[in-house]
């Protein structure tokens, strides 16, 4: 691609910013520490994209390149920060809580809080492959750029990962089941 | 209220944040966030004073950087994350390091994009957001450990094999059979030891590895699918029994 004139570069990089702003905002919420680490990945994804317009202008795939950068920056401050272990229940503390927005019976409770436990019982590489499939709705082509690996192997990695996600969490409704009933 | 019985859809509902709250694009903090970004230079990055900007270090592979990867390590290591290419932030193994796991050969260039990005930063080899000159080693596992340095000499300073034309290509071929076995073990939830062993013996024949060995740990009551484990440096497959899905 040629390089582009500072106003395309302004004009094009606006498109993709209003395009992917909100997903990008969303992708940091679910994965930070902290409403500022959130704001960091945010800032730190789209530089990069402005300093690196044309490549993501030539990406097939631009919201998945976009995923891709924030995915090394979130892993940048989790090695920071060290809190790997409470981030599910920050994030779920720090932005809505979802279980007050339904109809929840104790049942629905338990089953949200054993899934959001056997999520954490599983790999980092685990939890990134089901939240890009869950919760940020990617395709396999998605996944496959924004994790920098091949469609094939985003198939056996994600089979993999929600048969571990089904073990634990089958196990965890049984510890709670256990508990309940004592 | 719905019932979530499918462990996957109860994960989706865990989902932490609302879409509804989530900013806009036109938003003030948005548009501020835009206005910031777009007054930086493209083609001559800055130096980022800003502490919340800074991207500091990212994934140490403690493994990789010592070098030290042992046998035991390698069969019971999680064989989703096949790691093939560590960049590091300085000419040592203790430096802090980022793995890339590249989806073709092995080069020292791959690591280019991680500097040019800002995951890595070493001002005093070059300014932040360029890539410095790389060099590539050779690990004993045969993974590329890449150092900012021009110095030819740097992998026999750091006790690690320079890289031959066969070197990488040993590696690519030990993580395309890491591959391939993680994908058979995905469509056979539960295939038998003697099955299995059969089945790769015939991948192992097809990669001309003929010396590698295929050992085998007896099944028991309750352990009758297979799985596996793979110690590259001493070229073994290990079968080992357990129980079936869902038990």
């Amino acid at each position: 691609m040629r390089p582009l004139s500072d106003e395309e570069a302004r004009a094009r990089f606006e498109e993709l910013y209003t395009a992917h702003y909100r997903k990008i905002v969303a992708y940091a919420r679910r994965r930070c520490y902290s409403s500022d680490h959130a704001d960091d990945v945010v800032s730190a994804t789209f530089l990069v994209a402005w300093r690196r317009l044309e490549d993501l202008l030539g990406a097939d795939e631009p919201l998945a390149w976009l995923y891709a950068v924030a995915y090394r920056t979130v892993l940048s401050q989790r090695r920071q920060v060290d809190k790997t272990a409470r981030l599910a229940e920050k994030a779920t503390a720090q932005f809505t809580n979802v279980v007050e927005t339904v109809e929840a019976t104790i049942e629905a409770r338990e089953r949200l809080a054993a899934a959001t436990a056997a999520t954490r019982d599983l790999s980092p590489a685990d939890q990134e492959i089901l939240r890009l499939a869950g919760w940020e709705e990617c395709t396999h082509a998605e996944i496959a750029v924004a994790l920098g690996i091949s469609r094939v192997l985003v198939r056996t990695r994600l089979l993999r990962a929600r048969r571990r996600l089904r073990a634990a969490y089958e196990h965890r409704l049984s510890e709670s089941a256990g508990v309940r009933d004592e | 209220m719905a019932r979530h019985d499918d462990a996957f859809e109860a994960f989706r509902a865990s989902n932490p944040v609302d879409d509804s709250t989530l900013p806009d694009a036109d938003s003030t903090d948005a548009r501020a966030l835009f206005s910031e970004i777009t007054s930086r230079s493209r083609t001559m990055p800055e130096a980022d004073k800003h502490p919340r900007r800074q991207l500091v270090l990212v994934i140490a592979v403690a493994i990789l950087a010592l070098g030290l990867v042992a046998a035991a390590w390698l069969i019971f290591r999680d064989v989703s994350d096949p790691i093939s290419v560590a960049c590091y932030q300085d000419t040592s193994l203790g430096s802090n390091v980022v793995a890339a796991s590249p989806d073709g050969p092995l080069e020292a260039s791959l690591c280019e994009q991680v500097w040019e990005e800002g995951t890595l930063v070493n001002e005093a080899v070059v300014p932040a957001g360029q890539a410095p000159p790389l060099v590539g080693c050779v690990t004993d596992q045969g993974n590329l450990a890449v150092f900012p340095s021009e110095d030819p000499s740097i992998c026999a300073q750091l006790g690690l094999a320079e890289p031959t034309p066969s070197s990488p290509a040993e590696g690519d071929t030990i993580r395309q059979l890491d591959n391939d076995l993680v994908e058979y073990f995905s469509q056979h939830e539960c295939q038998t030891i003697e099955q299995a062993r059969l089945d790769i013996q015939q991948l192992l024949d097809g990669y001309g590895l003929s010396e590698w060995i295929i050992q085998m740990s007896p099944g028991g009551p309750g352990r009758r699918c297979a799985s596996f484990g793979l110690d590259a440096p001493n070229n073994i497959i290990h079968l080992v029994p357990i129980p079936p899905p869902g038990q």
